[in-house]
């Protein structure tokens, strides 16, 4: 019953696409729309445009398991603590939003979780507020202070974090290989319900792109970024560090059973998809909400008119908004 | 022959230098005599009776056949009653042998005991001598009471008859010691085992008199005449005894006999129960005049010892159980049948204490040999019956049933429903731990898709038996659907399909499924023990040429 | 569809540049490149600019006068680059596509001297002095699918 491991991730991956739940995303736009827009209409000259951030910005959402995030970047002077900030970004979100949604401090966001409407989808939306490092400086350099939620101690006694959203985000565009195999991670992550850190695992996956120089086919890129974790993770002195933050090693939000645990966990992975390669339905299912027949299978690329050639005239006058 | 034993005894003894003959060997049967020990170290010689029975070097009745005897030696430790030295020593075939290895233990003992005076850290309960009441042996089984014992503190006993039984040829009655009453029958505090046990019938009663002092001799030996306890007993309680006596003669129970629980705390702070066995109208007391006033004194009477053993959890369990992680959980089992039942013995017997049951089936004649039913109770709810084999095997383990029409219709009928959802999810997040061995796929989804703050184990098993399929919440639905149709070979044409009945069943032997349910548990117990990651796993077995069973790690 | 998009480094600033230059005001131009064989890669590798446009803070429309020449020139290269699509600025905005974006796509994906189905839209979030954000939409049957 041996599966095309290469042909099965791609469908996998298909599957997972974001453009399948594209009703579900308006719904999630405008919901953030209107609350980037209730933001700067109250905080007006104290904050810098919002920022679109997360896993889709990133290009590595899945289907399945998703939010979307906004970083709000407030200016030096606005707050003289970050906690006034945080929970005055609180204050106002629940004000605001109580009624129609559960909003709640997370770790260094404020989370908006909204009823769920007639269809039944529940949309979630995160609030990053940041303040600028240095005064006037954030569109030079990108470098917010967060607030760590003292409820939940990231770092021991840690109350703030330094980091560059941006930078976060750039370190991965123009990554395609390696943003597929953090989806299927990702996928991973979400089906077998692990509760790995999705940034985490970006970053490893990075790194073993860059360290181990990962090449072949999805499968093989794919068991390559799984062997670099399962000999990795646990070696001493192994950093990740965040793009937005060399001085923050992400590594260590895990504890040394944790990397254990996950380095075995890559290890009867790998060990099962050798054993039988139908192993990878388990760890890396299809969405079954999109899997296609057969006969429609999507072998689509990029269509070229019947009977014409790629040479195009474009339109004469063309607006856009 | 004999006279070769007797030449190969007396040259081996020659040949040990620290061994002096002093009265020769002899005897037809049991080969008797008395040597004198001497060696670097001890300040004079010792002297032992030493008797060789005719199975040596053979063990019997798991003793040895050897003994070393000299009664001026019982103040030391593991000296017995008579004045054996109590020797342990390895197995040897061999004649000469074996007496070179015993006589080097008893050098041990003497180095150990009687020259260092050791106590060993290791406590021994007293040594009692045992005996029946007329010709009927009486056992007494107590466990922990949340209370602590005043010394002097007397009262009542209630207990019940477990079981008449059998002990060599004489019959035995079986006694629990279920609580404490004092002189005015009000409680004092009822003693820690399962409901069911709390509530058994037959009652009976006995005298408590704590002591809290173990009523010893060289802390070894428990008294063994009544007029050693003078000094222990107060006048009160004596006066008490003698009530309790003209009461049980008015009640005309002349004759019978009475347990006489006697307690006292060992080195551990636990509390200890000896009990002796005194007869109505024999009570070892006497009135005498003094002074005008009648006082009661005891008599010059040896004791009649039953037998009495400490049956708490502690000791239940001592020999080997689950983890406390485990054991220590309210553990809810869905489905007993060949899986499940397997599940909740290996539970209870391992030191589970509280296991709710769930199952709408009932137990056929069929389901006998491969589940842990018994044929003698006849066709029963296969709960009832699992309750009841599993109360006779743990005193402490507390059974409920689960109300099963309750759970079907909440888990199937209103699946979906916020209001039942939640409802299903309180009553299953009361548990610790809930193992589904219901093999119910609609079950199974409808469980995947609760939120469950309580562990949840699917267990399941392939026809014949190959696999068993282990499955940690939330992640089973999904892994066992996919398990069972993509990844393991489950041959579903040939079942089991008896003639007259409906429902196909996969085949397998008892040996077959319970071999893989004890590997299960013992990992499953291995993942709470050492808090390890709950990963699904597989655990498979095959013979092919020769048996090879091994886990498949998810 | 299962397509993908790659744009060299160096032309991603050359387009952001251009954009910056007109700052506070949207622009724009076309995107020239090739299919890969099996048709599920689009290699970007050049941009056209404009010789005719009007454009605002909040819109932008260009002319395609005076490109055939180059369009050409560009045919007859190995492999063959052609038109692909279009790009333009948002500035201060975001780089989610306006009603008046899908519209275009619809008109240009129809237009009889478009040859190709699936025209590429890239939109690029600036502000006065550098890139904050671009994106990808592949047009597809009256929708803009953002690339995966």
């Amino acid at each position: 019953m041996a599966i095309n491991k290469k042909e099965y991730l791609q469908e996998v991956l298909e599957t997972h696409k974001m453009s399948h739940v594209n009703s579900l995303l308006d719904k999630y736009r405008d919901k953030r729309k209107s609350i980037k827009e209730a933001l700067e209409e109250h905080y007006t000259d104290k904050i810098y445009s919002p920022l679109n951030s997360g896993s889709y910005a990133k290009h590595t959402a899945i289907n399945t398991k998703f939010d979307l995030d906004v970083v709000v970047p407030f200016k030096k002077k606005s707050f003289s603590t970050l906690e006034e900030m945080f929970d005055d970004v609180f204050d106002f979100l629940n004000e605001t939003y109580g009624t129609e949604a559960t909003v709640r401090k997370q770790k260094v966001s404020i989370g908006i979780i909204f009823y769920s409407d007639n269809d039944g989808d529940e949309i979630s939306i995160d609030i990053v507020p940041g303040r600028e490092l240095n005064e006037d400086q954030y569109n030079e350099d990108n470098k917010l202070n967060l607030y760590v939620h003292s409820q939940y101690g990231l770092l021991a006694g840690k109350t703030h974090l330094l980091t560059n959203i941006k930078a976060q985000i750039e370190h991965i565009k123009s990554r395609d290989n390696e943003r597929k195999i953090i989806r299927l991670l990702k996928i991973w992550k979400s089906s077998n319900n692990e509760d790995y850190k999705s940034f985490l695992m970006e970053l490893i996956t990075i790194k073993a792109f860059d360290k181990d120089s990962i090449s072949g086919d999805l499968c093989e890129m794919l068991e390559s970024t799984m062997e670099y974790i399962r000999d990795n993770i646990t070696k001493d002195g192994f950093t990740l560090s965040d793009p937005g933050n060399s001085g923050n090693n992400v590594a260590d939000t895990l504890e040394s059973w944790q990397k254990e645990n996950l380095s075995s966990k890559m290890k009867n992975m790998l060990d099962r998809i050798e054993d039988n390669s139908d192993n990878l339905k388990i760890y890396f299912p299809i969405n079954p909400d999109f899997k296609e027949n057969e006969d429609t299978k999507s072998s689509e690329g990029y269509g070229v008119k019947t009977g014409a050639s790629t040479f195009s005239i474009p339109t004469q006058n063309q607006r856009f908004g | 022959m004999k006279e070769n034993r007797l030449d190969n005894i007396l040259q081996t003894l020659d040949s040990i230098p620290y061994v002096k003959v002093k009265e020769p060997f002899s005897g037809e049967v049991n080969i008797q005599g008395r040597v004198s020990i001497q060696f670097e170290g001890l300040s004079e010689p010792l002297e032992f009776y030493v008797v060789i029975y005719p199975q040596y070097p053979f063990r019997t009745y798991d003793a040895e056949t050897i003994k070393f005897i000299n009664k001026d030696y019982l103040k030391y430790n593991h000296v017995m009653g008579d004045g054996t030295v109590c020797i342990h020593t390895s197995h040897n075939p061999n004649i000469e042998k074996k007496l070179l290895i015993d006589f080097e233990s008893l050098k041990n003992w003497i180095e150990k005991y009687y020259i260092n005076i050791d106590s060993d850290l290791h406590y021994e309960h007293l040594i009692t001598r045992e005996s029946d009441f007329k010709g009927i042996i009486t056992s007494y089984m107590f466990t922990d009471v949340d209370y602590t014992f005043n010394r002097n503190q007397f009262g009542f006993v209630n207990l019940s008859l477990l079981s008449e039984g059998k002990n060599g040829n004489k019959p035995i009655h079986n006694y629990l010691t279920k609580g404490f009453v004092d002189e005015f029958g009000k409680e004092i505090v009822i003693c820690k085992w399962s409901n069911i046990y709390k509530e058994l019938g037959r009652p009976n009663h006995g005298i408590f008199f704590y002591a809290e002092k173990q009523p010893a001799t060289y802390n070894r030996f428990a008294y063994s005449n009544w007029k050693e306890f003078i000094d222990v007993f107060t006048s009160d309680f004596l006066e008490f005894l003698h009530q309790c006596e003209k009461e049980y003669i008015k009640k005309k129970r002349r004759g019978q006999y009475v347990p006489f629980y006697i307690g006292y705390k060992i080195p551990n702070g636990e509390v200890h129960w000896l009990v002796a066995t005194i007869e109505i109208g024999n009570f070892p007391i006497e009135g005498t005049k003094e002074n005008q006033i009648w006082t009661s004194k005891l008599l010059n009477e040896n004791i009649k010892w039953a037998t009495s053993r400490n049956s708490s959890y502690k000791y239940f369990f001592g020999r080997g159980a689950f983890s406390s992680k485990l054991t220590e959980k309210r553990i809810l089992i869905i489905g007993v049948g060949a899986v499940g039942s397997n599940v909740a013995r290996t539970f209870v017997k391992c030191g589970c204490t509280k296991i709710d049951l769930t199952d709408y089936d009932v137990k056929e004649p069929k389901n006998v040999c491969r589940a842990e039913f018994q044929f003698a109770s006849g066709r029963t709810d296969k709960i009832e019956e699992m309750s009841n084999v599993l109360s006779h095997i743990s005193p402490f383990v507390n059974i409920h049933t689960v109300n099963q029409p309750y759970f079907e219709i909440m888990s199937k009928a209103l699946f979906g429903k916020d209001k039942s959802r939640n409802e299903l999810e309180d009553f299953l997040n009361s548990y610790d731990l809930i193992i589904d061995c219901s093999t119910d796929d609609d079950l199974m989804f409808v469980l995947d898709n609760l939120s469950l703050k309580s562990d949840l184990i699917n267990l399941s098993i392939t026809n014949h038996a190959k696999e068993l399929v282990c499955a940690f919440h939330p992640n089973t639905y999904d892994f066992v659907s996919k398990q069972y149709s993509e990844i393991l070979d489950n041959d579903v044409e040939d079942l089991y399909n008896p003639t007259g009945c409906w429902s196909p069943t996969f085949r397998a032997s008892y040996n077959d499924i319970s071999m893989l349910v004890q590997i299960a548990l013992k990992k499953i117990n291995n993942i709470y023990k050492s808090d390890s990651p709950k990963d699904n796993f597989i655990v498979k077995s095959e013979i092919n040429d020769e048996l090879n069973i091994k886990i498949i790690q998810y | 569809m299962d397509v993908e998009v790659q744009i060299p480094k160096g032309l991603l600033n050359k387009i952001v540049d251009a954009g910056i230059k007109m700052y506070p005001k949207e622009y724009g131009g076309f995107l020239i490149g090739f299919y890969s064989e099996d048709f599920k890669t689009l290699h970007i590798t050049e941009t056209i600019l404009p010789s005719e446009y009007r454009n605002s803070k909040y819109s932008f429309e260009r002319s395609a006068k005076g490109i055939k020449g180059e369009l050409k020139r560009l045919y007859s290269l190995n492999p063959k680059q052609h038109y692909v699509g279009e790009w333009h600025t948002h500035p201060d905005n975001s780089t989610q596509f306006s009603i008046t974006d899908l519209n275009a796509m619809i008109e240009i994906a129809e237009c009889k001297t478009v040859g190709i189905n699936n025209p590429t839209l890239m939109i690029l979030s600036i502000n006065k002095s550098r890139l904050n954000d671009f994106e990808f939409y592949v047009y597809n049957d009256k929708k803009l699918l953002r690339y995966e």
